[in-house]
């Protein structure tokens, strides 16, 4: 069901809670104060590169985005699994799963535009069809694949259990492209961090990692409200049909005071309906 | 269209989920909504069958060329005779003997020891230099690789130049 045909929200009863606790607020807080600092030190405090000169500060933004990306589509693929286990299933894991495909596909085309960025100023091709590049495509066109799929599907159930599969399908690409460039030839370098003995050093390496804590601060601030924000709209959608419910009950027979499961009563004015001809004859049969 | 019966049920038009006087005979009768169903469907199934070609697509060019995405001088130069015209990608790093002659540069690249001259058309990132690996698309052209892309590789070890400082920050060249 969709927001455009959920009935109008109750207006009696239940408040939705639409305002951030203060945990979150905190969260959201810190995530700017860490965008801050990643900021700041990316561009004033941490010193250019010997080969990629001042370029190697989109290295305190794309390798962080895009480990964010990974890390959402783990999440998601984390709730798919627990949905899909029949002793786990509960929709908090299909919250969780379609809150970490939806934030791991705005990571994945940031990442896609942050990577194009950095190629196009160090490579000099804004894309090329490497491994590497080639299978973050393909995961963003799965995370788009799971999204539409969440809104072709009505029956809630039916719908979790078939993303819940593009979910695995999702996160075996994420293993995948995060191997590529130690499986295959690629333009794009190596990981430099999570290796042993990283490969970056000095302030470069603490800006890294600030932008590391930043961004998942970013993250858990994302995950968390659109988390919420699917609670409130199954809530939304429960209540509101509950309302709707009651308004309609509101107007039959109770309201109007005749007794019996009578239909509702034509309005003033207005000519009572006509029986087709089926009825009719139905009704002929039994007085008879 | 709706049928009077004069004998509706109490609750029937309140959501989309139960069967409304639109839904109900009209339904069977292929009405408007049954209409609109089936244009939804079918907008479902054209979107289905946009975002499996696009798949398709990517997976394609990924499978064809991503795989193998160049080859090094070395191995170019061992496959030559396979390799005939046809365009595919070289890596090697750029030696010193770079010249730039109008809109063409030539330099020569080399691998494991293997050495490719390179006439190429296409204008390099600035990060372009002697001793810096690049790969290049193109294809053999006599004794030599006529490229027309030239793609910089930069390693995944990063050095600082100025340590504490970033006042200098032009791209070492």
């Amino acid at each position: 069901m969709r927001f455009a045909e959920v009935p109008p929200a109750p207006s009696t009863g239940a408040r939705l809670p639409a305002r951030s606790s203060l945990l979150t607020r905190a969260l959201g807080l810190s995530a700017v104060v860490g965008l801050g600092i990643t900021t700041w030190w990316g561009l004033w405090v941490s010193p250019p590169d010997v080969v990629q000169g001042q370029y190697v500060r989109m290295l305190y933004v794309h390798p962080a985005v895009a480990t964010m990306c990974y890390a959402a589509f783990g999440l998601c693929a984390l709730g798919s699994i627990a949905w899909l286990w029949p002793r786990l299933r509960s929709p908090r894991w299909d919250r969780l799963a379609v809150a970490g495909a939806e934030v791991g596909s705005v990571f994945c085309l940031a990442t896609l535009v942050t990577g194009s960025i950095w190629g196009r100023a160090t490579w000099g091709v804004w894309w090329t069809w490497d491994a590497r590049l080639t299978l973050t495509a393909v995961l963003f066109a799965l995370s788009l694949g799971y999204l539409a799929l969440r809104r072709a599907i009505d029956n809630p159930s039916s719908r979790s259990y078939v993303s819940s599969m593009v979910a695995v399908l999702m996160v075996l690409t994420v293993v995948v492209d995060h191997y590529a460039t130690t499986w295959w030839v690629t333009l794009h370098q190596n990981t430099s961090l999570f290796k042993p003995g990283p490969s970056v050093h000095g302030w470069q390496l603490a800006t890294m990692g600030m932008s590391f804590v930043a961004f998942g601060l970013v993250l858990a601030w994302l995950m968390v409200h659109r988390y919420r924000l699917e609670a409130l709209e199954e809530r939304y959608e429960r209540e509101g049909l509950s309302a709707a419910l009651e308004a309609r009950r509101s107007e039959g027979p109770a309201a109007t005071g005749r007794p019996g499961r009578g239909g509702p009563q034509p309005a003033v004015g207005v000519p009572a309906p006509v029986p087709v001809a089926g009825q009719a004859r139905d009704q002929e049969v039994v007085a008879r | 269209m709706s049928v009077a019966t004069g004998a509706e049920p109490d609750l029937a038009p309140v959501s989309p989920v139960t069967t409304g006087p639109e839904g109900g005979a009209a339904a069977l009768l292929g009405g408007p909504r049954r209409r609109r169903a089936l244009a939804t469907r079918r907008q479902k199934l054209v979107a289905g069958v946009i975002v499996l070609s696009a798949l398709g697509l990517l997976v394609f060019r990924g499978l064809t060329s991503a795989m193998d995405y160049y080859l090094t001088a070395a191995q170019a130069v061992a496959q030559k005779a396979q390799l005939g015209t046809r365009d595919f990608r070289i890596q090697g790093t750029v030696m010193r003997d770079v010249h730039q002659v109008g809109a063409t540069l030539d330099f020569t690249i080399t691998s494991h020891g293997v050495r490719v001259p390179v006439v190429s058309t296409g204008s390099p990132s600035s990060l372009f230099k002697p001793g810096i690996p690049v790969v290049l698309d193109g294809h053999w052209q006599g004794d030599h690789f006529s490229s027309y892309q030239i793609m910089v590789q930069h390693g995944s070890n990063y050095v600082e130049a100025h340590p504490r400082t970033a006042a200098a920050g032009a791209p070492a060249r």
